[in-house]
């Protein structure tokens, strides 16, 4: 088989393999190109070769002195230009960017003789010149100039655009409305794990790239902003790397210390010997007796010294090859921090970077009832195989996994019920969860021809959540009801939790199909089309009885798993992208069309039928009617340009419409709940619920962006360079939730529903600064402005009301009954439907009079029910939509929002300054500044007398700083040990929450002063009343080998 | 005053240690400073003008471009809070008789200073050279106010707010003019003057008719004495 039949052959097999395939994944390589002249005459030269050096890699230049190199891994390289009768050039430190092209030229001196080698080293472009979008690139030497941002998110979260506190958002928006991918895998966040995973550990990265607008063509299934890391390969040479860094102990909150605090002054008795003998049966024992001897009895008012722990951080790797065409990379991070204040709602989603080493750990919903943070760990390997110049594969794995407690009222030592829960025991009587993620990926980097590669990637993405530590026994769905736990004997403090049954089952699957080709058709055009598949394979299910009164069964389904819930849904998400890049006398234009699509894959059941006396149990929706899977598609055109204004400066603008496929969640997730026991089937699940609190919705459409930018980059002077890009997006058919009532005769019921009726209009101005790294320092300044607004378009709610024929008909209208070790139906009388049918003509008339007196200014429409919403024939009613609550229009840009941040970088030789023998004092030291500063979130206020203002909250700054010194150098070899001070200036900045008014008037950020807590206890809630946390100091040891 | 016989004596030390060498590019150099700060919009609501003192160090990169690290202490005291009236639900106007508003400003910042046009030879007795400084760093201020009394209350008016403190490391930036003239060639008087910008905020008073101070802005001019040391 030649080449190009290989080339068309391969793809066609993959596309026939998975049926149809998308792509949403970015570029990993870059491209290189140039052109070789004689250094004489100027003209070009012919048949040079040009070859990486170190690899077999290399192309030679045509008849008019042009060379291409294509899919060259990010990175620095050396690149040698040789040809018989012409002295060789070698460029060193040649850049390579992923989707980025990198120009290298070189001039060759014709001699007769063998000459000495010349070696020049190259200098990317202070501006990039086909810029066609907001692109952000860490390359690996930034990312060691950055030590005090410890993890992947942490720096992304430093590039223009991206939230201080959120690597997910980009631009404003949702924590959902960008991607993140690794080594061109996206990490999905829309299949209802409500987090996101990020992958390997900063150590392991090579390259990170942060789109923050203008995404081409190439990247799906996202309304913002792209992140893509690129994680590093083996080299030729054996390394290791290790760091340790110790977190002495000290208090990490603001405020007293929990067990002196104010708000608990007249209730902590120390003093009191009984109160301090006082115990507690914390269980039965093992004969399940109470007042046995083999109960366990534990002190009731146990203090336990919070501040006095320690925490560790360990992180390590080693690479290297494996033969000659073969090498491995792999790391690890295994971390254990004191929690700062006995549970915090950290959200790995929610990264804040003030919050240090404690938010490194990944947490769902859970929290931290223990004084060290759960087991944390992290670590990825790469296997990377070169069997021939044109050809690499990869096999590679990231795996996590965390472990935490639920979370609930009186159910672990924490600062819930104002803190009363600081005597409870260890653990959580909600017992606790163990998340681990796993990606395992196979990739193919094939180059068929000098003009055109293929990348081939195939991935297994699973995630798995599982319920452990519980308090109660479980079978698959006989779920205990919570029970109560103990207070004290003064009645104030928590000292036996309450056991809450809480348990979580999920398990996750993606597997994913990839595919680029790239081909550089013609000189100017430099064409890529993609697809990818991917196969979702999700479980969910949760119970949760917070309380003795109400149990919550959360679920995905659909048609055919009730009322067990076994079977996972598997839903299909795909892509399909075309793009052309054209390169004419500098200016780059970018013109591409994607289309995405999520075909849900399962029957539903018609939600029209929802909440019928017959359907209102759980149990009896396998009897309902049912609809046909849904497709839900988008094409998105895209487009950017780019063009120098002059050899230092470049402008660009993009336009493009975004799509983005809904949580899943959206489409299959269902929840129900009974208040108290059931009467029938005690313990049971499902079979005894019957109220359903949220339903599924399978005609949500793909949320749309449209957006615009335009932006420039200026090379200013020497290395720095300035950039600014100002844009408008504009989201529709965001999901929120909106209620559906069924008005019949005997009960009127309502449902969450989930519908597409939200917009997001954001306007923005980001701005940047960066200094290379030159005369020891450099420095990044980014500054975004940002302005918002949101609302809810149409209806957010909808009533049904059937007609008396419906209810007249008894196989549409009748209910079931418990009848001792079944459910049987229950048929209302001939009399029973007649006067509920006058019911319902009395509704009919009344609301139609309601319509017409009370809502006149809102536009009312009753919609046929078989045509709205493809209710069964036999279905007779109306959907009535209505609006209220949600606001049709907001003013445009009311809400501003202004982030900033600077990073600081300084370096000095190993032999920088005054020295005594070989030491240094300021030799071989780094040091990095991080500052940030966040503005308030917005708040109406009315000044006495005036109209509403929106105003905003006191500013939040904060900063970070890390120095280190390298005590011992050698080659490759070295050790370094530094300090990390997390909130350097111990900044102690307040949110000011529902105090606002009070603050803006007299500044008052604590109670009044006629408050009698506060006059007697002083300030009970200073723990909470600001952000992040004091200073915090680590100190670390990393050894490179 | 034991402090100016510090400083003084400090100069005299420096003025007799210093190398009669020309003092050009590599050349370090130490100073003192008097500056005057006069605060304006938001801040120049809060306080008036009112003095600082700093040291710096200098070192002169290039012939036209002198990078230098100054810290300044200063105080705003007695602000306009002690003055100012709120309405009470009486619909009278009161002063606090106990309020105190303070606060103290010490700023570390690196200046680059470049030259405009060089009169005389460069750093040689007689020459003088104007010049454009550009500065960044952090500037520390901590306001303190109390003893102001509260208009929410009823009854008798006796209650007090709590006393309150802003602070902020802040991160801030200068701009100004100057020029430096060499009294004899290793010593310089400097005398400048510069906006500055610091990111930091105070909180409304909004019934004494402070409203939020976001960024807090002054000029500042000052006079001070510097002396070189050869590089070479």
């Amino acid at each position: 088989m030649n080449r190009w039949k290989l080339f068309v052959a391969l793809p066609v097999a993959v596309f026939m393999l998975v049926g149809l395939t998308a792509g949403v994944f970015a570029g990993q390589t870059g491209k290189l190109t140039g052109r070789v002249m004689d250094a004489a005459s100027g003209e070009p030269l012919p048949g040079v070769n040009v070859v990486i050096e170190g690899t077999r890699r290399g192309a030679q230049s045509d008849a008019d002195g042009y060379y291409l190199l294509l899919s060259v891994d990010p990175g620095n390289l050396t690149l040698v230009a040789s040809m018989v009768g012409y002295n060789a050039v070698t460029k060193t430190d040649v850049r390579i960017q992923a989707d980025f092209t990198t120009t290298v030229d070189f001039q060759l001196k014709e001699t007769a003789l063998e000459a000495e080698e010349l070696v020049v080293t190259a200098e990317r472009p202070p501006v990039e010149p086909d810029k066609t979008t907001s692109h952000y690139v860490m390359g690996v030497e930034q990312l060691e100039a950055l030590p005090m941002a410890r993890s992947v998110t942490d720096l992304v979260t430093l590039n223009p655009g991206v939230q201080l506190n959120n690597a997910n958002v980009i631009r404003g928006g949702d924590s959902r409305d960008a991607i993140l991918m690794v080594d061109g895998i996206v990490l999905p966040n829309n299949d209802g794990y409500g987090r996101q995973f990020t992958g390997p550990s900063k150590t392991a990265v090579q390259e990170i790239t942060v789109i923050s607008g203008g995404a081409s063509a190439e990247y799906g299934n996202l309304e913002s902003g792209a992140v893509s890391i690129i994680t590093k390969d083996g080299g030729r040479d054996f390394r290791g790397w290790g760091d340790f860094r110790y977190t002495p102990p000290s208090q990490k909150h603001w405020g007293a210390n929990l067990y002196e605090s104010a708000y608990h002054r007249d209730k902590l008795k120390w003093d009191d010997r009984e109160w301090r003998a006082e115990t507690v049966i914390l269980s039965d024992g093992e004969d399940g007796v109470p007042g046995t001897p083999d109960d366990e009895v534990g002190l009731a008012h146990r203090a336990v010294d919070y501040t006095d722990v320690k925490g560790s951080y360990i992180e390590g790797g080693v690479s290297g090859p494996l033969g000659d065409q073969a090498s491995f990379f792999a790391s690890a991070r295994w971390t254990r921090q004191p929690t700062d204040v006995l549970n915090t709602s950290v959200r790995n989603a929610t990264f804040d970077p003030s919050l240090g080493a404690t938010s490194l750990t990944s947490v769902m919903s859970g929290g931290f009832p223990t004084l060290e943070t759960p087991l944390d760990f992290r670590g990825n390997a790469k296997l990377t195989f070169r069997p021939g110049a044109d050809a690499k594969v990869s096999i590679g794995q990231i795996y996590s996994v965390a472990e935490y407690y639920n979370r609930g009222t009186n159910t672990q030592r924490d600062r819930a019920s104002n803190g009363q829960n600081v005597f409870l025991p260890e653990g959580s009587g909600a017992g606790g969860r163990k998340v681990s993620d796993r990606v395992t990926y196979a990739s193919l980097t094939h180059t068929v021809s000098p003009k055109t590669f293929y990348e081939a990637r195939v991935s297994f993405y699973t995630t798995l959540e599982d319920t452990q530590e519980t308090t109660w026994p479980r079978d698959s769905f006989g779920f205990p009801l919570t029970v109560f736990g103990e207070k004290d004997l003064d009645g104030w403090f928590n000292v036996k939790p309450n056991n809450v049954a809480n348990y979580t089952i999920a398990d996750r699957s993606r597997l994913n199909v990839k595919l680029d080709i790239s081909s550089q058709v013609t000189k100017g055009h430099f064409v890529k089309t993609g697809m990818d598949l991917t196969r979702f394979s999700i479980y969910y299910l949760n119970y949760n009885s917070p309380n003795p009164s109400q149990r919550i069964v959360d679920f995905i389904t659909h048609s055919g798993n009730l009322p067990d819930v076994k079977a996972p849904i598997n839903p299909i998400q795909i892509g399909f992208y075309l793009q052309d890049k054209m390169e004419f006398e500098g200016m780059v234009m970018n013109a591409g069309i994607r289309f995405d699509a999520l075909y849900t894959n399962h029957r539903f059941y018609n939600v029209s039928q929802l909440q019928t006396p017959q359907n209102r149990w759980l149990i009896k929706h396998v009897d309902m009617v049912t609809v046909d899977p849904q497709w839900a598609t988008q094409f998105s055109p895209r487009f950017g340009i780019s063009h120098p204004i002059t050899q230092r400066s470049a402008f660009h603008f993009t336009a493009g419409l975004y799509a983005k496929v809904p949580d899943l969640f959206e489409y299959f997730r269902e929840q129900w709940r009974a208040n108290g026991p059931d009467a029938h089937v005690a313990w049971d699940a499902f079979r005894g619920l019957h109220g359903q609190v949220r339903m599924a919705n399978p005609y949500v459409s793909l949320t749309r962006t449209r957006a615009y930018e335009a932006g420039a980059d200026w090379n200013f002077v020497a290395d720095y360079t300035a950039g600014m890009a100002a844009y408008y997006k504009s989201a529709i058919g965001k999901i929120s939730s909106g209620s559906r009532y069924w008005y019949e005769p005997q009960r009127t019921t309502w449902v969450w529903g989930r519908k597409p009726s939200t917009y997001q209009d954001m306007r923005g101005l980001e701005l940047h600064v960066r200094k290379g790294f030159s005369h020891y320092f450099s420095f990044n300044a980014a500054v975004n402005f940002g302005w918002a607004s949101t609302a809810r378009v149409g209806s957010n709610a909808t009533m049904f009301y059937p007609d008396s024929s419906y209810v007249m008909n008894p196989d549409q209208y009748h209910d079931w009954e418990w009848n001792g070790s079944a459910y049987v139906r229950k048929d209302f009388t001939l009399e029973e439907r007649m006067k509920l049918a006058t019911r319902v003509a009395s509704w009919w008339r009344s609301r139609a009079r309601a319509i017409t007196d009370r809502y006149q200014f809102v536009i009312f429409e009753f919609m046929d029910i078989q045509k709205a919403y493809d209710a069964p024939a036999n279905m007779n009613g109306v959907w009535q939509p209505t609006y209220g609550g949600g606001r049709l229009f907001n003013p445009k840009g009311s809400d501003l929002r202004v982030q900033s941040s600077l990073s600081l970088y300084l370096d000095t030789p190993m032999d920088f300054g005054p020295g005594l023998r070989q030491f240094h004092a300021v030799g071989g030291l780094r040091a990095n500044m991080v500052w940030r500063i966040q503005s308030g979130r917005p708040q109406w206020y009315t000044p006495p007398g005036k109209q509403p203002e929106l105003r905003h909250r006191p500013i939040r700054t904060w900063t970070d700083l890390q120095v280190e010194k390298t005590l011992v150098e050698g080659g490759h070899r070295n050790a370094v040990v530094y300090v990390e001070i997390f909130n350097l200036f111990n900044q102690q900045d307040s949110p000011v929450g529902g105090s606002y008014p009070d603050f803006v008037r007299w500044g008052l950020n604590v109670p009044r002063p006629n408050d009698q807590d506060y006059l007697t206890y002083g300030d009970y809630n200073e723990l909470t009343r600001y952000y992040g946390k004091p200073r915090e100091v680590g100190v670390g040891l990393k050894v490179n080998f | 005053m034991k402090v100016f016989r510090v400083v003084g004596l400090l100069i005299l030390v420096l003025a007799v240690s210093t190398w009669p060498a020309v003092a050009q590019e590599g050349s370090w150099g130490v100073g003192v400073f008097a500056n005057y700060n006069v605060p304006v919009f938001g801040l120049g609501e809060w306080y008036d003008n009112d003095s600082k003192f700093g040291l710096n160090a200098a070192y002169v990169p290039a012939s036209n471009v002198t990078v230098e690290l100054e810290f300044h202490h200063g105080n705003f005291t007695d602000g306009s809070l002690l003055t100012r009236t709120f309405t009470w639900t009486d619909g009278q106007a009161y002063t606090s008789p106990n309020a105190s508003s303070n606060m103290s400003l010490n700023s570390l910042l690196v200046n680059a200073l470049v030259r405009l046009r060089q009169v005389g030879q460069p750093f040689a007795a007689s020459s003088f050279a104007p010049y454009v400084a550009v500065g960044g760093g952090f500037y520390r201020y901590k306001n303190d106010v109390s003893g102001l009394l509260w208009p929410g209350q009823t009854g008798d008016l006796v209650l007090e707010l709590e006393p309150f403190t802003d602070q902020r490391y802040a991160l801030g930036i200068n701009a100004g003019l100057g020029v430096e003239a060499f009294v004899i060639e290793n010593v310089a008087v400097d005398l400048r003057g510069r906006y500055n910008i610091m990111i930091g905020d105070l909180r409304g008073l909004e019934d004494w008719e402070l409203s939020e101070t976001f960024p807090l802005q002054m000029l500042d001019f000052g006079a001070g004495i510097k002396f070189y040391f050869s590089g070479k």
